[in-house]
């Protein structure tokens, strides 16, 4: 039955087609999907007014859906045999993409290397190995993340601090909900810290990750079964998201709700401290963005610091019929590392992204870059999804006051019923 | 008399108390729609706020929240015509004619009532590729566009015209198609009103399918428009609130335009 | 009363020429898409490979399948607790806009302006009033009570849905009620008056007989409706917390966008289909009117 609407589908495309090259030639249009990020807007649209200069016979057509609605349809039309050339593709949902073959493998010659070696050495350790798929690089960074600790320093003012000097950050957990305790208000119109609530399990993940391995707990084990509910496991989130909500210094109802912006606290002087990305600055308010101080991600052991790799890539769809202009647009466009910074707060992750001029003048590129030197990609699946689902209940079951043994374990029965299905 | 009177005073009590409940949230909504967003948790529902019309400057410089509105008005009158041709047709056709087929055509429309969206809409969406109509205005707007309670509605007007009416005009040899637009179709004007608010109000909240159907900017309906508008960086409740307004005013005003003749046309079309 | 007499194949004829162009378009964007769904439900497909056909398998594991089960619970207690309440509120708002003459359109217009509001529009309104710094929680203080985590318990979630689902509802099947009280002939009441029924007894045996098929439709019609609900859940909480407002709708949708198991999503789609299905039938049969 599918066959049949898809020989349909390629009758009606293929008879488009012909019009179309009857009519315009050799022109090439690329479509290009993205997320929603107005910066990301305007630099993308810059880039490809730069890049049509060049080649006067490629045109770039950029549509952009917020997160979530975005996946939808993205899906929907991948499903269709509709997908478009260049695709933005989510750090946790790339595994899901590239075992399904749905992504074509980078042309190095676009990116003027003649080895998938040569195309690593373009980028800093670890950033293409999230995306590297069976062996097979699927596309390049867009983004290559980490976490650092955001401190607004005139909140650390009042209570006598100095957030620019490296000494008043936190650097256990501990320090850091003491700190928080002290930043409090007694009506709670302002928290010290809190962990994001109410989104998607992937903000939720970006937060519990660090914590994870810092306190040496695996979701899952080599053999692939869950081990979410581990001694290890149990031990760190009692120790850190459970030890803020029993303090009463942040939880579910100390957070305002936003559907999108798990910042929007911080971001309007709401709470004193966040844990973020080098991505977050242009969504803060004008005020906070003028006092904002970038710290290290607090630690189990600060001996031996842990933090997250996180990648938002570029790629081309396999179905693509234009896979090399594609590609050699991409190459333009992750190439001005600087520009990605300047105008979306974005690291590309290419090496030396962190030692140009705009980088020194971005406030606290070196922690990040010094972040990403000891991070990792949380866990690999491909129904990720919903085993990040499982461990984003069991966080709100803790926070509701269920024991967090009791919901951890229910997250490990729920993972080791998605991984047999 | 003194009973009569008692009603009255509860009629008038509980109308009050009901229209006080149903205008809090509107109100609240409006109001915060002229705060920035760190007043609208901080003061009342009554205080008015700092922005004025603030909010909605903004939101309508970032967005062309215009074009997508003209967008959203062209699919709800088309699903109005639509469903107002189609839903008369077939209520006819169920009210007064008999037919082999009718039971079973009947089932079919009672099972569409019954089938949500979310449930069909990949389905749905992989046909509506097969005819290439993929991010155009066909795709956004006719799959969707029947809103099948119209045959409900028609069926039941159709129902009470006397069938002594539709037989004086077939032995005068009036053709069926005469006897529809003559006969038929003046009785259910009222009955179509109702259809008319009901569908459009339908057709302006569809959200999924607009969204997976258009990869244009510029083809967005209001919804989807507001869904990222609030995605962009640095959500102010002020300004969704404000685009709420904005999206909630054709619809209010589509009903106050034709309010006087909705109660009498749901009456009218014997909803009972 | 139909026109029985009238066998004349002509006629016949164009009564199901004048159904057609309604079914044709059923048939191709409804029935076709939901068949099309019956189908997937026996295959394992991601979206993006092809379908492998796996019989039943999908439907034999609904039973140990605790998502499922969940949700099942959550929609029926969203349905059970919403529709009993809206019920009473419209059917009591639509008899008193009966009692008032002069004033009736003024009234009807305001009472049904939660109707007329886009459903995106309500969702963030009631999400932000039920924050917990919000006005609920505001009221509930100068009231003297304990604010309430309304969205951030699992005790309380559900309830924040059903309470603006009231508001929300209320609205529309007032209308409903409303024409249905107008369509009452006068007599009836005269009669009962010359009588001299008491107030409860013209309820009881004048208004209620009279409004039953009103009932029977609000009845069904908010079920069904109920049972469709998506965008609230959506919007106002994702299924959350820990899932405890995940409604039917939602885990479809959950399931087929974000887990990529079709096959999955259309077996629940199925069973959706098919208890909304059988309820309204059980609904339409116990409120048939034993008279005919």
């Amino acid at each position: 039955m599918l066959k049949i609407r898809s020989a349909i589908c390629s009758g009606v495309l293929s008879a488009a087609a012909l019009i179309a090259a009857a009519s315009t030639a050799f022109a090439v249009e690329l479509t290009f999907w993205h997320h929603t990020y107005p910066p990301a807007r305007t630099f993308i649209e810059k880039k490809a007014a730069e890049f049509t200069a060049q080649h006067p016979d490629i045109t770039i057509r950029l549509h952009d859906d917020p997160h979530g609605d975005y996946e939808v349809k993205l899906l929907s039309a991948i499903a269709a045999g509709n997908a478009p050339d260049i695709v933005n593709v989510l750090d946790y949902l790339f595994p899901q993409y590239g075992k399904r073959g749905i992504l074509a493998e980078v042309d190095l010659s676009a990116f003027g290397v003649k080895s998938a070696a040569a195309l690593e050495a373009l980028y800093q350790p670890k950033a293409l190995s999230g995306l590297t798929i069976d062996g097979k690089i699927l596309g390049v960074p867009e983004e290559f993340n980490t976490l650092a600790l955001f401190i607004n320093k005139a909140h650390f003012k009042e209570i006598g601090l100095d957030a620019t000097d490296p000494a008043t950050w936190p650097k256990s957990w501990n320090d850091l909900f003491s700190l928080a305790s002290k930043l409090q208000k007694p009506d709670n119109s302002r928290v010290g810290f809190n962990w994001v609530w109410n989104l998607d399990p992937y903000w939720y993940a970006q937060q519990y990750w660090p914590i994870l391995t810092q306190y040496g707990c695996e979701v899952v084990d080599a053999s692939g079964k869950a081990a979410i509910n581990s001694d290890a496991c149990v031990k760190a989130f009692s120790e850190t998201w459970k030890v803020l909500i029993d303090k009463k210094l942040g939880g579910p109802e100390l957070a305002t709700v936003n559907p999108v912006n798990a910042l929007q606290d911080f971001s309007e002087g709401r709470q004193s401290m966040a844990i973020a990305g080098i991505w977050a600055p242009p969504l803060y308010s004008d005020a906070v963005k003028a006092e904002y101080v970038v710290a290290p991600l607090p630690q189990f052991d600060p001996a031996n610091p842990k933090t997250l790799l996180n990648s938002y890539a570029l790629a081309v769809t396999a179905g693509s019929k234009h896979k090399k202009e594609a590609f050699q647009f991409l190459s333009f466009l992750t190439t001005d590392s600087d520009g990605y910074l300047a105008t979306t707060g974005y690291v590309t992750g290419r090496t030396g992204w962190a030692d140009t001029k705009v980088a020194k003048e971005t406030r606290g590129s070196a922690i990040f870059a010094e972040g990403q030197k000891h991070g990792s990609f949380v866990w690999r699946s491909p129904t990720w999804s919903e085993e990040g689902t499982a461990i984003k209940n069991a966080i709100e079951q803790f926070a509701q006051g269920v024991p967090v043994k009791q919901a951890l374990d229910q997250a490990a029965a729920d993972i080791n019923s998605i991984r047999q299905r | 008399m003194t009973e009569r009177l008692f009603h009255r005073l509860a009629a008038w009590s509980l109308l009050a108390f009901a229209t006080f409940l149903t205008l809090y949230p509107v109100a609240w909504m409006l109001s915060a729609s002229l705060k920035s967003s760190g007043e609208i948790f901080t003061t009342s529902t009554f205080h008015l706020g700092s922005r004025g019309f603030g909010n909605y400057l903004s939101a309508f410089g970032e967005r062309p929240f215009f074009i997508y509105l003209l967008n959203s008005v062209a699919a709800a009158s088309v699903s109005v015509i639509i469903t107002v041709v189609l839903g008369v047709l077939a209520g006819y056709s169920f009210a007064k004619f008999r037919y082999r087929l009718a039971p079973l055509f009947w089932l079919v429309v009672l099972i569409s009532v019954m089938i949500p969206l979310e449930a069909i809409v990949i389905p749905l969406f992989l046909e509506v590729h097969a005819f290439g109509w993929t991010n155009t205005y066909a795709g956004l707007i006719l799959p969707t566009a029947f809103n099948v309670v119209g045959i409900f509605i028609f069926r039941q007007a159709i129902i009470s015209i006397p069938d002594a009416y539709i037989e004086a005009a077939r032995i005068d040899g009036a053709s069926e198609l005469k006897i529809l637009r003559l006969v038929v179709l003046p009785m259910v004007l009222p009955s179509a009103v109702v259809v008319a608010v009901l569908t459009f109000n339908l057709a302006w909240n569809s959200y999924l399918w607009p969204l997976i159907v258009t990869s244009d900017d510029l083809m967005r309906t209001l919804p989807l428009g507001m869904a990222a508008f609030q995605a962009g960086f640095d959500t102010k409740y002020g300004e969704v609130m404000a685009v709420s307004v904005f999206g909630a005013l054709p619809t209010a005003v589509f009903f106050l335009m034709l309010q006087r003749y909705f109660v009498e046309g749901a009456v009218a079309s014997g909803v009972k | 009363m139909r026109i029985g007499f009238n066998a004349r194949l002509g006629v016949a004829g164009w009564g199901i020429a004048f159904a057609v162009p309604a079914l044709v378009y059923i048939m191709l964007f409804q029935l076709y898409p939901i068949l099309f769904s019956f189908y997937i439900s026996l295959h394992d497909y991601d979206l993006l490979s092809d379908p492998v056909f796996v019989g039943f398998k999908h439907f034999a594991n609904l039973a140990s399948d605790r998502a499922f089960l969940a949700s099942a619970r959550i929609t029926i207690f969203y349905v059970a607790y919403t529709i009993g309440p809206v019920l009473l509120l419209s059917f009591a708002i639509a008899w008193a806009l009966t009692r008032v003459q002069l004033s009736r359109p003024y009234w009807q217009t305001l009472l049904f302006i939660p109707s007329v509001l886009p459903i995106v529009s309500v969702a963030l309104v009631w999400k932000l009033m039920f924050n917990f710094p919000g006005p609920i929680n505001a009221t509930l203080r100068g009231l003297g009570f304990d604010p309430l985590p309304w969205l951030t318990y699992g005790a309380y979630a559900p309830w924040a849905l059903v309470i603006m689902s009231w508001w929300h509802a209320t609205s529309y099947y007032m209308i409903i009620f409303l024409a249905g009280f107008l369509s009452i002939p006068k007599d009836y009441y005269e009669a009962a008056a010359i009588d001299g029924a008491s107030g409860l007894q013209v309820l009881r045996f004048v208004t209620l007989p009279a409004m039953r098929p009103t009932i029977a439709l609000v009845l069904v019609l908010s079920t069904v409706n109920g049972l469709k609900t998506f965008a609230f859940q959506q919007i106002v909480t994702d299924g959350g917390p820990a899932s405890a407002t995940q409604i039917m709708t939602l885990l479809i949708y959950k399931t087929s966008f974000s887990y990529l198991d079709m096959g999955r999503a259309s077996t629940y789609s199925v069973v959706l289909f098919i208890g909304i299905f059988a309820i309204s039938l059980l609904q339409i049969w116990l409120m048939r009117d034993r008279h005919d």
